[in-house]
């Protein structure tokens, strides 16, 4: 009887004044990386994606890599978008704005290319990383990293620099 | 002071008339802890400035006191000054209990609130509370042998006891569970121990008297009586830390009305960076302030009320070296000999990633007793916790909370007590609510989704005391109802109502022998079940400084535990009191977080993943305490515990488990002059063992290696008209030694604080 008591109480108590919880808009997500390099009408652009739309559980990321021809200087533009909501939101304007707060970092292809040199400067004449110049030089294989950090101090090499790391992602790169 | 204040009037059969002063006042000063005459306590009437010296019998007289009101105050070696108001008509005889052993075993009378006598549990000795007036609460604890704490960084620490914290030790703040964000390692327990006049660490079979929230032991808070004395007393602190430059002023001051006693305390807090020996560590400080207000009503010999309402408002700062990383930055950071992120300059800025935490509490109580045996108790509070995690952000974002979680908690409690002299039974029931919701303006997915927690729970327990043998036995039942809104991982999120139907059931029995009047053994054996916390169901996220996703099961079951506990304590008279206590800790379907195999893919790197699961453990070790006895000046005490916890099943390490640890103290105090009184000098050696037992694949890297470190103080007080003026002076990490702690999260960024002078005044009166 105490027992029977006891958890209607219990129950009216969770039970009552119930409300319906929503989830947050995840506006400041970034689910898709893409990293585009073009080499003139002749040769054509190179797509590298990184996606991964629902965050960091659920499913995994899907990766895409693409081929470029070695001898070939390649302009690159870094996309960066949330397309977790709908419409999809351009994170790139974000870091565009603030740009002295951020700096992409291109480590580990130097197998097949030259490093790659970032051609755009923020305010303070410290790189950004948005718009860079890659120049493939070899045929083989390597691995791609773009790191983007946050408060980094600029001045330093990645392995120094400290900041928040915002992104980091690998695309496998194949130079024929 | 409660510990203190177990007072017995003996009325002579003397009567006297007129106003003339032929009264006497006799008494005796015995130890609380030992019940042993205290010799050398000076008993001074403050209106008659005069004083005397209690005999080898503990006994003390004044003679020719006139009719009247007078203050009495007891100082002995070694203890904080206690002191009674007292009206005099007659011949009156006093028996006064004064803290001596602060650090040995208690058995402590809260007043209105009936406690076994076969406890184990251990106070903290009110000159810490008074002598470190900075520390946190885990700070605090950690004085008592086997416990110590898990720290992120500098000022945020919550305390681990017999191995367990968080859902698993219930802090308990003036008699109420204190309800609050308490599951991550990053979330400090919201509570300000300055405002406590005591704090007890429960470790035995008394823990069940908490419920399952208890199952590794309790703290508890208790404000303490207020003093019947119709002046205004208290006193006024400042403190100052070297290390943060911190500043701290505390006020607590308390009077009695005819029936009303009223007491108000009230604290504030700011610090800067911290700092190592070689460097700052940036954004360490914190900001803090709180308060407490206390009423008691004697609405009749027979029935007593009490009002309590407490804040606390903390807003630390994280270390900036030790941001959300993943496994690439985590090696940078191993690799770089300094910490990233920091600044060679000292401030007192806080900015993201901090926390901002508000805690408030309200509580009514009443008592009535219903005969001279039978006492009736009820009591409602109200909690209300409201915490916001900011981080580093892009836009404008960082002034918006990533985390903003509010909580709502309510406790009704009635109780029946009755103190016969063959049996002593406490029986009530209670009834918990929790209310836990967050922010949709975050615009981040929230670590724990909302959810209602309700607990309804029966509970009693009988001592039945004897000469040499004493045995408690104590059950308690809670049924209890979880609705979650639990987030789905895939995409497109979504909220899942999901709820729980548990039952949390714990046994205790306790024997108490006293064979002899210098030994006393107890055995505690406590069975207990414990239904998973909504953090272990369906935790999701990234922890702030902490490199690894955590993710909760949908699916767990409860735990159940077995704790023994075999606690002997020893006086070797004119040596040393030797306490002795050795558990055994068994945990069916144990919850815990444990590293999954595969890294973890995203779009800031690769995470190892931290998934709770449950598994047999075992938890077992040993704490000794040793205090001195052989002379009154000269003190020496030492400390050591040793724990070890394993899988049952393959007889592997668990993660996080203290080191081994020994503390040695030596105390010498000085004689006391007209005017100098206590002056003591002190030097601490404690020394953590290097973690032997870890858990390879728990962890990124092997646990730090041991140090010893050195500390050293010196206090004193002295006396200004009738108050008191107390000044302490003392130095922590004297040598300014680099070293790093297992139990502190923020261990691969960086070294633990360096050398910290404290100073500390305080005005009594």
């Amino acid at each position: 009887m105490k027992y029977v008591f006891m958890v209607v109480i219990t129950a009216a108590i969770v039970g009552a004044c119930d409300r319906d919880p929503v989830l947050p808009n995840e506006e400041e997500l970034i689910t898709t990386l893409t990293y585009t390099l073009n080499a003139g009408d002749s040769i054509g652009t190179a797509v590298f994606t990184f996606r991964d739309i629902d965050g960091d559980g659920g499913q995994p990321p899907v990766i895409s890599g693409d081929t470029l021809v070695a001898g070939f200087f390649y302009s690159g533009t870094i996309t960066l978008l949330n397309e977790s909501v709908s419409p999809a939101e351009n994170i790139t304007e974000e870091i565009e704005a603030e740009a002295e707060a951020h700096r992409f970092y291109f480590t580990g292809s130097s197998v097949t290319t030259n490093p790659i040199t970032i051609s755009d400067v923020d305010g303070n004449g410290f790189p950004v990383g948005l718009s860079t110049v890659l120049h493939a030089t070899t045929a083989g294989n390597s691995v791609l990293r773009i790191t983007l950090r946050h408060n980094a101090d600029k001045s330093k090499p990645l392995e120094a620099a400290g900041g928040e790391t915002d992104i980091e992602v690998e695309f496998p790169i194949v130079v024929r | 002071m409660k510990n203190c204040a177990l007072i017995l009037f003996l009325a002579f059969a003397h009567w006297c008339t007129g106003q003339e002063c032929y009264i006497t006042i006799s008494g005796r000063v015995m130890d609380r802890a030992t019940h042993e005459p205290l010799e050398f306590t000076t008993v001074e009437l403050q209106e008659y400035k005069t004083g005397v010296l209690s005999d080898s019998l503990g006994q003390f007289v004044f003679r020719n006191v006139c009719p009247g009101s007078v203050h009495i105050h007891f100082r002995h070696i070694g203890c904080p000054v206690e002191g009674i108001f007292v009206n005099i008509t007659r011949d009156t005889g006093i028996l006064f209990y004064l803290e001596h052993h602060g650090e040995l075993l208690h058995e402590i009378k809260v007043e209105g609130q009936l406690e076994s006598s076969n406890n184990v549990q251990q106070a903290i000795s009110t000159a810490v509370l008074q002598e470190r007036p900075h520390a946190s609460l885990a700070e605090i604890a950690s004085e008592v042998a086997g416990v110590t704490m898990i720290k992120n960084g500098s000022g945020i620490s919550k305390p681990i006891i017999h191995g367990m914290y968080g859902n698993r030790v219930a802090v308990i703040n003036n008699g109420i569970l204190q309800a609050g964000q308490q599951w991550g390692a990053d979330h400090a327990p919201e509570v300000d121990p300055l405002i406590a006049s005591n704090i007890t660490v429960v470790k035995g079979s008394d823990a069940i008297e908490y419920g399952s929230q208890a199952l590794g032991g309790a703290i508890r808070l208790d404000p303490g009586p207020i003093r019947q004395d119709p002046h205004f007393h208290g006193d006024i602190m400042y403190g100052y830390e070297s290390n943060g430059r911190a500043h701290l002023i505390a006020f607590k001051g308390n009077r009695s009305f005819s029936k009303i006693d009223v007491r108000l305390c009230a604290s504030m807090k700011r610090s800067g960076d911290h700092a190592a020996p070689n460097y700052f560590l940036t954004n360490t400080g914190l900001k803090a302030w709180s308060g407490a207000l206390q009423l008691n009503y004697r609405a009749s010999d027979a029935t007593k009320h009490h009002f309590y309402y407490s804040i606390f408002n903390a807003a630390p700062g994280i270390f900036a070296g030790a941001h959300i990383s993943n496994l690439t930055d985590l090696e940078q950071a191993l690799a770089s000999e300094t910490p990233f992120n920091i600044s060679d300059q000292f401030s007192y800025t806080i900015v993201p990633p901090r926390q901002a935490v508000t805690h408030q509490l309200l509580k009514y109580a009443g008592r009535r007793f219903v005969n001279a045996t039978t006492s009736l108790e009820w009591s409602y509070a109200a909690q209300y916790n409201h915490r916001k995690e900011y981080d580093i952000r892009r836009g404008d974002r960082s002034a918006i909370p990533a985390l903003d979680l509010r909580l709502w908690n309510h406790v009704i409690e009635v109780k029946r007590n009755i103190e016969g002299p063959r049996v002593i039974n406490a029986t009530g029931l209670q009834f918990r609510f929790a209310d836990n919701f967050n922010s949709y303006e975050t615009g981040i997915l929230p670590l724990i989704p909302d959810y209602k927690e309700g607990y309804a729970g029966v509970f009693t327990s009988f001592e039945f005391p004897g000469e040499n043998l004493t045995w408690n036995a104590g059950g308690r039942y809670d049924l209890r109802l979880l609705r979650s809104w639990a987030i789905t991982m895939n995409f497109p999120h979504q909220l899942v109502q999901r709820d729980h139907i548990d039952h949390e059931s714990a046994l205790a029995v306790g024997l108490k022998m006293t064979p002899g009047e210098k030994a006393t053994t107890r055995l505690h054996i406590v069975g207990a079940r414990r239904s998973p916390a909504p953090n272990e169901l369906y935790s999701f996220g990234l922890h702030q400084g902490i490199a690894g996703i955590e993710e909760g099961d949908w699916n767990l079951q409860s735990e159940t535990s077995l704790k023994l506990i075999l606690d002997q304590s020893l006086e070797i008279e004119h040596l040393a009191h030797v306490q002795v206590s050795v558990y055994s800790h068994t945990i069916f379907d144990y919850m815990y977080l444990r590293p999954e195999p595969e890294l973890r893919l995203t779009i800031r790197g690769a995470f190892p993943v931290y998934r709770y699961v449950q598994e047999d453990a075992w938890i077992r070790g040993l704490d000794v305490l040793i205090v001195s006895d052989f002379s009154h000046r000269l003190e020496w005490s030492g400390k050591a515990s040793f724990i070890r916890g394993t899988r049952l099943q393959d007889d592997t390490d668990l993660a996080q488990m203290p080191p081994t640890q020994f503390n040695s103290s030596l105390a010498w105090t000085f004689k006391d002059s007209r005017r100098w009184k206590s002056v003591k000098i002190n030097i601490d050696v404690s020394h953590l063992a290097e973690q032997m037992f870890w858990d390879e694949e728990a962890e990124l890297l092997k646990p730090p290696a041991s140090y010893t470190l050195l500390n050293a103080g010196f206090s004193t007080g002295f006396a200004a008209g009738n108050n008191m003026i107390y000044g302490s002076v003392s130095i922590e990490n004297l040598l300014d030694l680099s070293y790093r702690n297992y139990l502190n999260r923020l261990r691969y960024f960086a070294d633990e604080e360096g050398r910290n002078v404290r100073v500390v005044l305080r005005y009594e009166f």
